[in-house]
């Protein structure tokens, strides 16, 4: 039974006017949650798809005036139909709201609607009349009324929310469609500095992102998705190349000292952004290098280490501190930090450590025995972790068992081998990656799983496996593994390493601390202010949803900062309204594979030119180089700019 | 190829087409208004929107790429209605003040709305917040309710001079054409250019024309080595009062830089010379053309018998045409019979002329302007090539916006080129051929060069090679003050790039180590065989409209025209046959050294055409003694001049609005000068004053027009062998840059420098032109636009240096040299190095000439304009 009472959302009309609440019919194509915070519910939603009204008492006039109002207000001013013709429509709907309506004016908007929305450049314009044309065609009496009885209607309140398929999709809410604007009309500096308005991180995620942006990419439904993450690498580079530096607006000074665990992606986000806001920061980590997991867990070839310094450079010449060698719990308790004058203390100490893989013999100790991120952890501190070792065999299908087998190559290991129980389609790894670890020579055992390590004089010789089939999915969508019994067999190796999770370490947490933490040992938060169980103590990252990706880690990170700040200024920490709408807007989802955009394609996604497989396998240098010029230029020409507005009333 | 369909036509096209580049190519027609050939991709109106079969949506056909098989309908009912709409839109609010408005006739939107048939404002207008009227520069108007928010202004100041200053405010209907960042706008009028309605207006001359009243003649600019196409727009032929220019003509492809669109109303001064003046008692007064050529005739002839020809000199302008440059020295050398003729070119690029003569047979850009888009690297030095030359800049952009190409800068001063370098060095003024060197040096030793090339091609490589050992890096770092891993990335960047450009100004020529620096550029561009590189090679900016002219005509001494040298008897006779005269075999005094004898007695008359030695020449003093000595001078210029005070009889010229000729640019293009207006008051062209001169020295020279002169040029000198007026109808023509004789690699030494700074002079001085004006300031100052945007002369100073000083932003400060003082006012920027000024040369009354220093290379004689020592005091 639904609670929508008409819905016009990607045209499919559901109409439950008239008909007794009970046999309301339900709207499976949209999702819109029931309350937009604790006091206001959610009375209707407008938007790029169309219109969705629960509670009968929306005034639909209003609130379509109200709607072309905001994208009038949203419009970039770079098309006539959409600068001006969005003018005309609110001046038309007003003078209809404000009981000075002609008969004629119907027939006019909706003309003017069709034409704008067939018309207009992007699709903030293309999609505006929508809801206007759906509104038109089902409730004209509506209208017709509003024009005959020549009364004021009362104007409502309502909640609007710009996006985009990407921006949404982005954990970091990136301003995608406007960064890559910059770039088409040739202001790289100006891009740049946008996308420092939400990451401090534009090199580092530029290179290792995960880019669920181009997942959601509309382009793909005409051709291919634009390179979202490369554009962003070749404006962090172009500043580097040009040698320029950046410009940062930095607040005056407060009085409140912050104090940061871990410089990871998390701990760094959060730095900066006090900074900018005039906290004086200091970061305590326990390496003596920036980056966490950025800088060890991933290795050079795919991020240079100089990237990543000179990203932590601009944070530190907003004069943040950051304090190496310092571990939390050893060398300093979060006592004794308090103790030492900081206000507020937050939490990014990451994800660090192995999950066991539950195999005999992995707590013996054997040498040779590496855990994936300890193996990376020695290998970017310009280490071999075992150099007696010869055939490296890893074990898992993510990111980190991707970067060991690429890694073990440069460090020159020769015989390389991955081991994932499921098959290559499962491997959540990314698709690009998994690609180049083949056309570097990694040996790929798939459907097999370890169940016993062979040591001799305590040292790893070869590890046996099971065979694996595929049985029914399980709860993350996937098959789930079977081993076949019987099929066990034998992999002769020196070094062997698990990289199939990571694990977060807590035991730097003190009982008297009042920290909670949750059964899967994540540090509790409030998850709309990062707050843990202890006023004053603020945590975001690996270390709170589990290992997960950088740009969510940095994306939180920034968030988190934003709530230290509330706490400082003694305000109430509370989700902010944009953050609300954006939680809004991605339930509601923004990108819908299946549409049908009609336009022609035929332009191919531009690549980053790669050195060849031999060459590069044996070297930590940079794998790719970035976008020249012409061709970034060209490829930000490809965006659709598929901005959209979302309108609740409530 | 691929094929599709537009209209039912079938059509064969590119894949990196878009359908309405095919469509104009096939003569379909489809209406637009945003979309310019020159411009990023702006889609802003929507006009051009066409239907493609199998889409829903309709397309903007000026930015979709053309696919195999698509068929395109460009008149659907659809589209028309859409098109329609969007004008009608665009007609919201806008003025219909179109009697009143300077695009009235040539307005796209009007237009557009003719042909839609559109009779009156559709929609009612809306109430909005009058968006401001201010703009990024005093000499363009802006009409904010004109505006249709096509956004060619915003993408022409981004795309074409880099200067970003426009972009667009506010939001939906609200939204305005902003100059948000003033400080960067050179008010080069590319904006103005490129906007297709009223909303961009010229702000200089009140008397305008409407379009069907003005004349307009298409002719070449004055104002720099460039040769940009403009047309001169006339009132009745007698006076000029805009200056716009076609899109699709010229190197300049309708950009120009400030002095040529806004520079122009010099031409109508007050102060120009209007007839000839004698001086009488020591007073001029006017006379009659008859008088004072029967005078200068007579005296000249009185001279030349008492004392003999060598008695007689004449310096003429690199700013003349061809025709008159040719004409004047042939007048001298055969008529008068002396080869004491010179060139003003002579002290601007004199020492590259030379430098690559001798390296490459050819004193002369390698390439054309337009081949500079094709390279991988830009190598930039001294010069400033955004200021000085802003339509090659333009072109040297597009290396960066299409080719990606790397920039290295090299120059003590940030200029805007710094912008888009990958490295700026900064060598301690006048350290540059230690540099190159230095880089030859690591580039033969790292292998980073064309063997073949320099096997087949080239001599004297290896006499080069154990020249440039010496230049190690540590060498380099302690003269140059560069790092060597600064170095390091130089060679890296010219290493990784496969075609390289080098282009270089004054700031290299006019060194003591000038002439060795052009050598040494020429070596680094041999080296690698960029010379016959599509694209690579050396791009000289000369500064003179005609300096390339001069140069080819004979202007200099040593050459005939065509380069023919006065001493190689055999090219001598040549022309000694077809003027039926004999030329002195020797080459007679340049420039410099001409008014360096005067004083000694050697010269009694002298004739100047265009140039004002008193503040080209160092050593005021001696210069003066010496005009004083001169038993008889004539001046013909267009304005009262320094020099002009000691003339005898002062002749008024023409500009380059009156008169028939051609100029050519740097990039060796010959192209027409067109008569636009009567010449102002009795002036007369020049080439008719030398006529009568001669004629009444008894050596008659028959030519009716400038075209004759151009006929005899183009038969005697081979580089011109094709150049007749007519076969310049159609456009400009370069003399061909033939690659015959081998090219020779000449190793450069530096010199110690003259002096460098000391305790009572601790700083260099540099003089340097800037953007708005020009040459010695005879003409800029004199226009009341660029005026405007750049009112007076200045010094740099670095703040450092100015703190020490206690000087403040605009504090009226003495520049002293170990020669003499001037006064300025100061300004204070973090451009410069400390330790190192610049000066404004081009400038009005301050005579930066009396602190040069009067020592010269005697094998390249010209003053040592650039860096000599002083301080800086304040007044």
């Amino acid at each position: 039974m639904g609670d929508i009472l008409f819905s016009s959302w990607g045209g499919w009309i559901v109409d439950n006017r008239g008909k007794p609440e009970d046999q309301w019919q339900d709207v499976p194509n949209l999702n819109l949650p029931e309350e937009f915070d604790r006091e206001k519910k959610i009375r209707a939603f407008v938007g790029w798809d169309g219109i969705a009204i629960r509670d009968p008492q929306v005034n639909i006039v209003d609130l379509i005036r109200a709607y072309i109002e905001a994208v009038q207000k949203e419009s970039c001013g770079k098309c006539t139909p959409c600068r001006v013709g969005t003018k005309v429509l609110s001046s038309v709907l007003n003078r209809i709201s404000d009981g000075e309506g002609r008969e004629e004016d119907l027939g006019q908007l909706k003309g003017l609607a069709e034409i704008i929305s067939r018309s207009s450049k992007c699709n903030l314009g293309q999609t505006a009349p929508k809801p206007l044309l759906h509104a038109l065609d089902h409730f004209e009496n509506q209208f017709l009324e509003a024009i005959q009885s020549k009364k004021k209607i009362p104007r409502e309140e309502y909640k609007m929310k710009v996006t985009a398929p990407c921006e949404s999709a982005c954990p970091s809410h990136l301003p995608i469609h406007q960064y890559i604007e910059l770039i088409k009309e040739g202001r790289f500096l100006e891009s740049l500095a946008a996308i420092r308005e939400a990451t401090c991180l534009p090199g580092v995620l530029g290179r290792v992102c995960i880019r669920p942006c181009e997942d959601n990419c509309r382009r793909q439904n005409v051709d291919e998705c634009v390179s979202i993450k490369w554009l962003k690498r070749f404006v962090a580079d172009y500043e580097i190349e040009k040698r320029r530096k950046p410009f940062i607006k930095k607040e005056p000074p407060k009085p409140e000292k912050v104090a940061i665990i871990g410089a990871g992606p998390a701990g760094l986000s959060c730095a900066y952004y006090l900074a900018i806001k005039g906290y004086s920061v200091t970061i305590f980590e326990r390496l003596g290098e920036p980056g966490g997991m950025a800088a060890v867990g991933i290795p050079d070839y795919r991020l240079p280490r100089e990237i990543l310094r000179r990203e932590v450079e601009i944070i530190e010449d907003l004069g943040v501190e950051i304090k190496y060698h310092t571990q939390v719990g050893k060398d300093i308790t979060l006592s004794q930090i308090f103790e030492q004058g900081y206000k507020a203390i937050f939490i990014a100490v990451g994800a660090q450590t192995n999950t066991p893989m539950g195999v005999e013999g992995e707590d013996k100790g054997y040498k040779g025995f590496i855990p994936g991120v300890f193996y990376l952890l020695e290998i970017n501190l310009g280490r071999d972790p075992y150099p007696e070792g010869k055939k490296v065999v890893v074990v898992g299908g993510g990111n980190v068992a991707i970067d060991c087998v690429r890694s073990s190559f440069r460090i020159g290991k020769q015989d390389v081998n991955l081991v994932y129980r499921r098959t290559k389609k499962e491997m959540p790894a990314d698709r690009v990656e998994i690609h180049d670890a083949e056309e570097e020579g990694v040996k790929f055992h798939f459907l097999c799983n370890p169940v016993r390590i062979i040591a001799k004089d305590n040292k790893v010789v070869g590890v046996e496996c099971i065979r694996m089939e595929l049985g029914e999915p399980d709860e993350s969508g996937r098959r789930r593994p079977v081993p076949i019994k019987g099929s066990e067999f034998f992999i002769e190796t020196d070094i062997l390493i698990p990289a199939i999770g990571q694990a977060i370490d807590l035991s730097f947490l003190e009982e008297k601390d009042g920290i909670k933490t949750t059964r899967r040992s994540t540090i509790a938060v409030d998850e709309k202010t990062f707050m843990t169980s202890r006023p004053g103590i603020f945590s975001a990252g690996d270390c709170v949803t589990g290992p997960d990706v950088l740009v969510r880690a940095a994306g939180h990170g920034k968030r988190a900062a934003e709530k230290i700040d509330l706490f400082l200024r003694g305000l109430e920490v509370k989700e902010s309204e944009e953050e609300r709408l954006e939680a809004l807007v991605e339930k509601i989802k923004v990108y819908n594979k299946d549409e049908k955009i009609g336009l022609p394609g035929g332009q191919k996604r531009a690549t980053l030119p790669m050195l060849p497989p031999e060459t590069r396998k044996w070297v930590f240098d940079e794998v790719e180089a970035g976008f020249t010029i012409p061709v970034a230029q060209k490829e930000a020409e490809r965006c659709l700019r598929c901005v959209r507005v979302g309108l609740f009333a409530v | 190829m691929l094929k599709l369909t537009i209209d039912g036509k079938e059509i064969e096209a590119r894949p990196d087409q878009t359908i309405l580049e095919v469509a104009k190519e096939n003569g379909i027609y489809i209406p637009s208004l945003c979309y310019h050939p020159k411009l990023s991709l702006i889609k802003s109106c929507r006009i051009c929107l066409v239907d493609v079969d199998g889409y829903e949506m309709p397309v903007a056909s000026c930015a979709t790429p053309v696919l195999d098989g698509m068929v395109v309908h460009t008149k659907t009912e659809r589209v028309e209605k859409m098109r329609l709409e969007a004008l009608k839109l665009l007609l919201v609010n806008h003025p219909l003040d179109c009697p009143i408005c300077d695009a009235g006739g040539e307005c796209m939107l009007q237009n557009r709305v003719y042909d839609f048939g559109i009779e009156r404002n559709i929609y009612p207008p809306e109430k909005i917040e009058k968006p401001p009227a201010e703009y990024g520069t005093p000499l363009i108007r802006k009409w904010p309710d004109r505006c249709v928010m096509c956004l060619r202004c915003v993408h022409a100041c981004i795309d074409v001079p880099g200067a970003d200053v426009l972009e667009v405010a506010e939001h939906g209907f609200a939204s305005y054409i902003q100059a948000a960042r003033k400080e960067n706008c050179i008010s080069c009028g590319e904006c103005l250019h490129v906007c297709p309605v009223g909303a961009l207006t010229e702000n200089l001359s009140k008397i305008k024309g409407r379009k069907w009243q003005l004349e307009r003649v298409q002719t070449t600019c004055t104002f720099c080595g460039c040769g940009c196409q403009l047309e001169l727009n006339t009132l009745r032929k007698q006076r000029v009062v805009k200056v716009t220019t076609k899109g699709e003509v010229g190197v300049n492809q309708g950009s120009l830089c400030v002095r040529g669109r806004f520079g122009y109303d010099f031409i109508h001064h007050p102060e120009r010379l209007q007839k000839p003046l004698v001086k009488r008692s020591g007073a001029f007064v006017e006379t009659s053309w008859e008088e004072a050529l029967d005078l200068i005739a007579s005296k000249l002839k009185e001279i030349k018998e008492k004392y003999g020809p060598q008695s007689i000199g004449g310096i003429s302008s690199s700013r003349a045409t061809n025709e008159e440059i040719y004409l004047f020295q042939k007048w001298m050398r055969a008529c008068i019979g002396t080869n004491h003729v010179d060139n003003g070119v002579r002290l601007s690029s004199g020492p590259a002329l030379n430098g690559m003569m001798e390296g490459l047979g050819h004193g002369a850009m390698t390439h054309s302007f337009e081949e500079v888009k094709k390279v991988d690297l830009l190598l930039i030095i001294g010069t400033d090539v955004y200021e000085d030359h802003l339509i090659f800049s333009n072109q040297m952009r597009k290396a960066i916006r299409f080719n990606g190409a790397k920039v290295v800068l090299i120059d003590p001063r940030r200029n805007q080129w710094e912008k888009w370098a990958d490295l700026w060095l900064r060598p301690i003024p006048g350290t540059d051929l230690v540099l190159i060197n230095g880089l030859i040096h690591l580039l033969i030793k790292e292998g980073v060069l064309s063997k073949d090339y320099i096997e087949s091609k080239t001599e004297g490589f290896e006499e080069l090679r154990s020249s440039v050992e010496k230049f190690t890096p540590e060498t380099v770092k302690e003269a140059t003050g560069i790092h060597p891993e600064d170095l390091n990335r130089l060679v890296r960047l010219y290493r990784d790039a496969k075609r390289r450009a080098i282009i270089f100004g004054s700031g290299v020529i006019q060194h003591l180590n000038g002439l060795e620096t052009v050598r040494a550029l020429c070596n680094l561009a041999l080296l690698t065989g960029e010379v016959e590189q599509e694209g690579g090679g050396l791009y000289p900016m000369l500064a003179q409209n005609n300096a390339q002219g001069a140069m080819d005509m004979g202007g200099l001494t040593e050459f005939l025209p065509g380069y023919v040298r006065v001493d190689d008897s055999r090219g001598r006779r040549l022309y000694e046959g077809a003027w039926e005269k004999e030329i002195l075999p020797q080459p007679g005094l340049t420039y410099l050294e001409l008014f360096d004898q005067i004083p000694e007695g050697k010269i009694k008359a002298l004739y100047v055409f265009g140039e004002d030695p008193l503040i080209t020449l160092p050593n005021l003093e001696r210069l003066r003694i010496g005009l004083h000595r001169l038993e008889f001078l004539v001046v013909q210029d267009l304005f009262m001049t320094h020099i002009g005070n000691y003339a005898h009889v002062i002749l008024p010229g023409t500009s380059f609005a009156e008169k028939e000729g051609t100029f050519t640019s740097m990039e060796r293009r010959v192209q027409r000068v067109r008569q636009a207006i009567s010449p102002v008051g009795e002036s007369k062209p020049e080439w008719e004053v030398f006529c009568e001169l001669s004629r009444r020295m008894g050596y008659p020279m028959n030519y009716r027009n400038p075209s004759e002169i151009m006929e005899e040029i183009s038969s005697l000198v081979p580089l011109y062998g094709n150049l007749h007026y007519s076969n310049l109808e159609q456009g400009g023509i370069q003399w061909p840059y033939e690659q015959r004789k081998k090219k020779r690699f000449i190793p450069a030494e530096p010199r110690e420098p003259i002096e460098t700074p000391n305790e009572t002079f601790p700083l260099w001085i540099v003089p340097r032109g800037f953007h708005s004006h020009y040459g010695v300031g005879t003409t800029t100052p004199r226009a009341a636009g660029l005026a405007k945007v750049f009112k007076e002369t200045r010094i740099e100073i670095h703040p450092e240096d100015a703190s020490k000083l206690k000087l403040v932003e605009g504090d009226p400060v003495r520049v002293i040299s170990p020669r003499g003082e001037v006064e300025t006012v100061c300004h204070i920027t973090e451009d410069l190095p400390k330790g190192v000024a610049y000066f404004a040369i081009s400038f009005f009354p301050v005579f930066v000439n009396t602190l040069l220093t009067s020592a010269y290379d005697s094998k390249v004689p010209i003053p040592i304009y650039k860096a000599f020592i002083g301080r800086i005091e304040k007044r």
